[in-house]
Formats: C-alpha cells, sequence, structure tokens
C-alpha cells in the first residue's frame, strides 16, 4: 500500500477497494513500528485522524480524500499542540489551523501527526530540536538534513505518502535530497503563511514532500493560493498540476551555473548530477552553461538577512502571551531574559543575537542594508539567467547527508552547507530536490531551479526524469 | 586574554571562509580591511586588525538588546561561534553595490487594501488558554510601576 502513488492512493478509496480509514490504520501502524529508530514525529494523533477517516468514504468530495498526510510541527493544528521543536512552545496548544492545514484538510486528507524539525527551523541537520535528532533512515547514523528533517525522513521511511515543510533558506530542498524524497518550496507568496511560525517572513514559504514530482503535484494543488490573511500572499490562479503534466521536456532549455560547479562540490555527487543532466538531454533538453557572478555573495547575505527578521519576529515570545514562562519573575525584565533564555536552545538565541546585532546603532547600514543591496544583485543572476534558460539544473548539497554530530559544534560550517539553496529562497523563485542516486550509500538530489510562479514547469521536468529514471522509488533497508 | 582567545580561534574560521570564498568560479578576496562597520555609534566591535572579534561584554551587551538571559558559562562560547559568524557575513565587504537598491521582499507587492468592515472576533478566551497567567481577561506580568 505505501509503495502506491498518491493519485493510485486516491483511486482505491474511490472505488471502495480501499477506506480511508484501512489507509489511515496502515500508515500509523508503520508509525508505531518504525518511528522509534528515527524520531521523525514529535506528535502523534491516532484518535483524531480515526475520527477525521471514520467521516470520509468513496463518496467524500475533496480531492486528495482519504489520503494521510503529516504536518511539519512549525504549523498551527488547532486542539494539538504545536512546539516548533524549541522548549519555548513545549506547552502550546495552536487556538486555530494554519491555513495550508486548513486546505488540507479540506481537500479530504487526514493528519497523522506533527514532525519533528530544527528548532524554529534554523538549522540543516535536525539537531536542533528540544525533542532530539531525527535519524535519515538510509543510514541512522547519519542527519536526515534540515530543517523539515522529520517531514523527509517519515516520507522516506513510508511512515506516510506525503508531509508539508517549510523551506527559508534550503528547509525542503536539503532534507529532501539528504533522505532520497521529492520536495518542492514553490515561489515566495504561493502557498500561505497564516498560521505558519515565522522565522524570516521575506524567505519563508511553504511546500511538500512526496515519492514523486506527480504526488507533489497533487498536494501542492491542494495547499497553494491566495490567502488574504497573508499580506504577501499573491493573487494569482494556481493551476492543477497534476493535470498539467505531461512528462515532455523536449526543447527545454536547461542552465547549469558554473558557480554550483565549482571545488566545493564532491566528486561522486558531482558524478550523480553529472549523469540527471545527461538524462535530461537524453530526453531532448537543451543543456547549456549559464553564469550567476553574485553566488558567493548569498551565504553572507542570507546570514544577515534571516537572523534580522528572526531577531524581530521571535520578540513575540515573551513569556506572557503563551509559551514558556520562568519560575518566579522577580520583574517584568527578569521575565522577559529568563524566560527567552530558558526557552530557546543555543542556535535559536545565536541567530537571535546576530540578528540584534546587525540591526543595532551603527552597523545597521553595514550589514543590514547592505545585504539587502547583494540580495538584489543574487536575484539579478536569475532574472538575467532565465532570460536564456527555461530552467536551472544544480546540485542541492555539496556533498551527501554528514554523521550526526559532526557538525554539531561548528556552526559555520553548517552554515557554508546551504551554499547551493540559499540564492533561490533570496531570490524567492521555486525550486525542488529530486532523488539522482546515491554516493556513499547515501541519496544525492537534484535541483531544478525556475522563474517566478513556474511550478508547474518543476513539476513537469521533475515527472519527466522520474518517468525514465527509478531512483525515487528506492527504499532503505529495514523501511520496505 | 578573551580578544586573544576569540582572535585565534576566530582566524581559523577566516582561514576557511577565504577558501571556501576561492572555490567558486570568481574568487573574492576576503576582507583584511575590518572593521566593516567602524562608522559612527556605539562600537561594540573590539579592536582587531583582520577578523572580527567579539568579547564577552560584548555578547552580554547585544544578549541584552535581544532580551536573552545567558549563562555566565557560555558568554565565551557565544563570543567564538558569533565572532566567527561576523567573519562569514563579513565577505560582504568585497561586494560592489554602487546603485544598488535595497530589496527588502522577493516581490514586488503594494500593500494590499480591503474595506474597513467588521470581520471574524478574536474568542479571546480560546487564546487566553494558552497564557501562563491570566485573570478577569487580562495576562499578569510582574509588577511595574513601585
Amino acid at each position: 500500500m505505501h509503495d502506491r502513488s498518491i493519485a493510485e492512493l486516491i483511486a482505491a478509496v474511490r472505488s471502495g477497494e480501499t477506506t480511508p480509514r484501512a489507509l489511515t490504520d496502515h500508515y500509523l501502524d508503520r508509525i508505531e513500528r518504525l518511528q522509534p529508530s528515527l524520531n521523525a514525529l514529535i506528535t502523534r494523533t491516532a484518535e483524531a485522524a480515526h475520527a477525521v477517516a471514520d467521516g470520509l468514504d468513496e463518496q467524500s468530495p475533496g480531492a486528495l480524500a482519504g489520503l494521510p498526510i503529516l504536518h511539519k510541527d512549525i504549523f498551527c493544528t488547532k486542539g494539538v499542540k504545536t512546539s516548533c521543536a524549541s522548549r519555548m512552545l513545549d506547552n502550546f496548544v495552536a487556538p486555530y489551523d494554519a491555513t495550508v492545514v486548513e486546505r488540507l484538510a479540506a481537500a479530504g486528507t487526514v493528519m497523522l501527526g506533527k514532525t519533528n524539525m530544527d528548532e524554529f527551523a534554523m538549522g540543516s541537520s535536525n539537531e536542533n530540536s528540544f525533542y532530539g535528532p531525527v535519524k535519515n533512515p538510509w543510514n541512522l547514523a547519519h542527519v536526515p538534513g534540515g530543517s523539515s528533517g522529520g517531514s523527509a525522513a517519515a516520507v522516506a521511511a513510508g511512515l506516510a505518502p506525503a508531509a508539508t515543510g517549510t523551506d527559508t533558506g534550503g528547509s525542503i530542498r536539503q532534507p529532501a535530497a539528504l533522505c532520497g524524497v521529492t520536495g518542492i518550496k514553490p515561489t515566495y507568496g504561493r502557498v500561505s503563511r497564516y498560521g505558519m511560525i515565522a522565522f524570516a517572513s521575506s524567505l519563508d514559504q511553504g511546500g511538500c514532500f512526496a515519492r514523486s514530482a506527480a504526488d507533489c503535484a497533487h498536494v501542492l494543488s491542494a495547499m497553494a493560493g491566495f490567502d488574504p490573511r497573508d499580506s504577501t500572499s499573491v493573487e494569482r490562479d494556481v493551476p492543477d498540476y497534476a493535470a498539467a503534466l505531461s512528462g515532455d521536456v523536449a526543447g527545454l532549455r536547461i542552465g547549469l551555473p558554473r558557480e554550483y560547479f565549482a571545488d566545493g562540490l564532491e566528486a561522486d555527487s558531482r558524478a550523480v548530477i553529472d549523469a540527471a543532466v545527461k538524462q535530461y538531454e537524453a530526453l531532448g533538453a537543451e543543456v547549456v552553461d549559464i553564469d550567476m557572478p553574485h553566488t558567493d555573495l548569498a551565504v553572507s547575505t542570507y546570514y544577515v538577512i534571516a537572523p534580522a527578521e528572526a531577531s524581530s519576529n521571535l520578540a513575540r515570545f515573551d513569556g506572557v502571551r503563551y509559551g514558556h514562562r520562568c519560575d518566579a519573575p522577580r520583574d517584568l525584565e527578569d521575565l522577559y531574559t529568563r524566560s527567552r533564555g530558558e526557552g530557546f536552545g543555543a542556535e535559536v538565541q545565536r541567530r537571535i543575537m546576530i540578528g540584534a546585532y546587525v540591526l543595532s546603532a551603527g552597523y545597521y547600514d553595514a550589514y543590514y542594508i547592505k545585504a539587502q543591496k547583494t540580495r538584489r544583485l543574487i536575484a539579478q543572476d536569475f532574472q538575467r539567467a532565465f532570460e536564456h534558460v527555461d530552467l536551472i539544473a544544480a546540485p542541492v548539497t555539496q556533498a551527501p547527508a554528514f554523521k550526526l554530530g559532526e557538525k554539531a559544534d561548528d556552526p559555520v560550517s553548517m552554515y557554508l552547507n546551504d551554499v547551493y539553496t540559499l540564492p533561490a529562497s533570496l531570490a524567492g523563485v521555486p525550486g525542488m530536490s529530486v532523488p539522482a542516486g546515491f554516493a556513499h550509500g547515501l541519496p544525492v538530489g537534484l535541483q531544478l531551479l525556475a522563474p517566478w510562479f513556474e511550478e508547474g514547469r518543476l513539476l513537469n521536468a521533475g515527472h519527466a526524469y522520474q518517468q525514465a529514471t527509478d531512483w525515487h522509488t528506492a527504499r532503505p533497508a529495514g523501511f520496505e | 586574554m578573551q580578544s586573544v582567545l576569540s582572535g585565534r580561534y576566530s582566524e581559523a574560521y577566516a582561514t576557511r571562509a577565504l577558501s571556501f570564498y576561492a572555490s567558486f568560479a570568481r574568487p573574492c578576496e576576503h576582507s583584511k580591511a575590518r572593521p566593516l562597520a567602524d562608522s559612527a555609534g556605539p562600537s561594540l566591535i573590539t579592536s582587531s586588525e583582520t577578523i572580527v572579534s567579539l568579547t564577552t561584554d560584548d555578547v552580554r551587551k547585544v544578549a541584552h538588546l535581544a532580551r536573552l538571559g545567558l549563562d555566565d558559562a557560555a558568554l565565551e562560547d557565544y563570543a567564538r561561534e558569533l565572532s566567527s559568524i561576523l567573519d562569514v557575513v563579513d565577505h560582504l565587504g568585497q561586494a560592489d553595490t554602487t546603485d544598488v537598491a535595497p530589496m527588502s521582499h522577493p516581490l514586488d507587492l503594494a500593500a494590499r487594501l480591503r474595506d474597513d468592515v467588521p470581520d471574524a472576533t478574536i474568542d479571546r478566551e480560546a487564546f487566553q488558554s494558552v497564557a501562563p497567567d491570566t485573570a478577569n481577561g487580562v495576562y499578569r506580568v510582574p509588577k511595574v510601576i513601585e
């Protein structure tokens, strides 16, 4: 059952071959058996899942009726703990649903639980969770990537056919690559941020994980679209992505940015990417080299802008309205400082302090305004590139998943690792990772980037590749 | 002593950042002329010839700005780590941004307006049910005025 595509699962419910309840129980059983080795979930919602599934049948109108799903614990879920993997929100039960959660529920999905993540989505390894690290199902000694590591690991292990995620600097694409699943980050503004706990508001974007581009197309069609409750949501029609998949890439112009294939890229990963590009040529695409000359500015630009926005967004956690409050505060200042000192983990504190620093008097222009200018240079690289090509292909990471603990004491080496995913986030263009092979026994992802609002082109290119290859169907040993 | 310690530590990062940037097709020379932000304003940066180097006092000041209560024992680690992060960020100084307008947002969006009509009201009880301490519909905090 868990090897079937989303289209097949929905059809099986429609035809009466299976029921939403049976499907739900199948995946809940896998979670029960396999979750302990992965730590991919923070909360299970079996009882609520049963109640929802029992209310659905083959007549249910939703496009995804009966489809089990997991939500990243950054999305508010009414009546269900929403922790953002932080001690700060360990006691937080959301009073409302995020738009993403609401829409996917309206489409008939059945929520099985909430997935583990890096605290407040800050991290690239899922080691920054208050609830402990997630393990990579391909090798339990390795990280699953982050920040949406729980969602990626859960889909890779077949704990759910799909999971939601968020991507601020690569938090969908990077764990999708490291866990060997398909993950899409839409254009900034495509998916509502309402009820998605904010990290860096000019970068945060919701998306999803599934086993194939076609599966992602079904989920994204249901979750994307204008939302008046998010002031940066874009009023633009959402196509039926699944219906539009042709699997045809003949004549498509694909650009390979030289800067993404420089010395930092590990040789075996590079061989995987080169082979994937050859596959596109075999499918009739035209491949050309392009230049994106400001790529080297992405890490420094991002690590000014994201922490600056985070320090502002996370000011709301004050121990007054929700979240952790310290014991017996002496005065208001003590209440704030101790609640925040106790509630936030080290990486979150580092980023808050970097943010406060670059926004402080005397440094604002030199750091923050300067980074906003270099951000434009990076966005212009994309504008120029897309005047010549339809799509960009690149690696997602410099190497496959590293070992748990390997970089835990070294925040900077973790940051430098994000170099291939940050530029698209800063520019706001959509991006996707598709499984393209293995290096050192671990999955390698191919990154595809498209012009603003061309998610359909991305999904179709991923679909074409997956029609011709079977990397996306591989399952880690022990999780068949 | 602290600045010496963090200086040595950060130098390793500066070297690594240099090789990281050199790995790109268009290598950029790492800035040696620190500080990037030696303009007016209260200096949080301690003097250093080659790299950003925050002291534990600097960390204490930034933590106060952010209302973060830190253990004294954590200050040295934070000083090292924040310095190394700022070393990476420092690379921005190499970019020529003459005549480049700041980009605050990935899309050129205009603020959306709507008619000023009553919408759904907030359910105060539901929202306050997750608060640590409330009474009669208000949030309770320690006494502010003596």
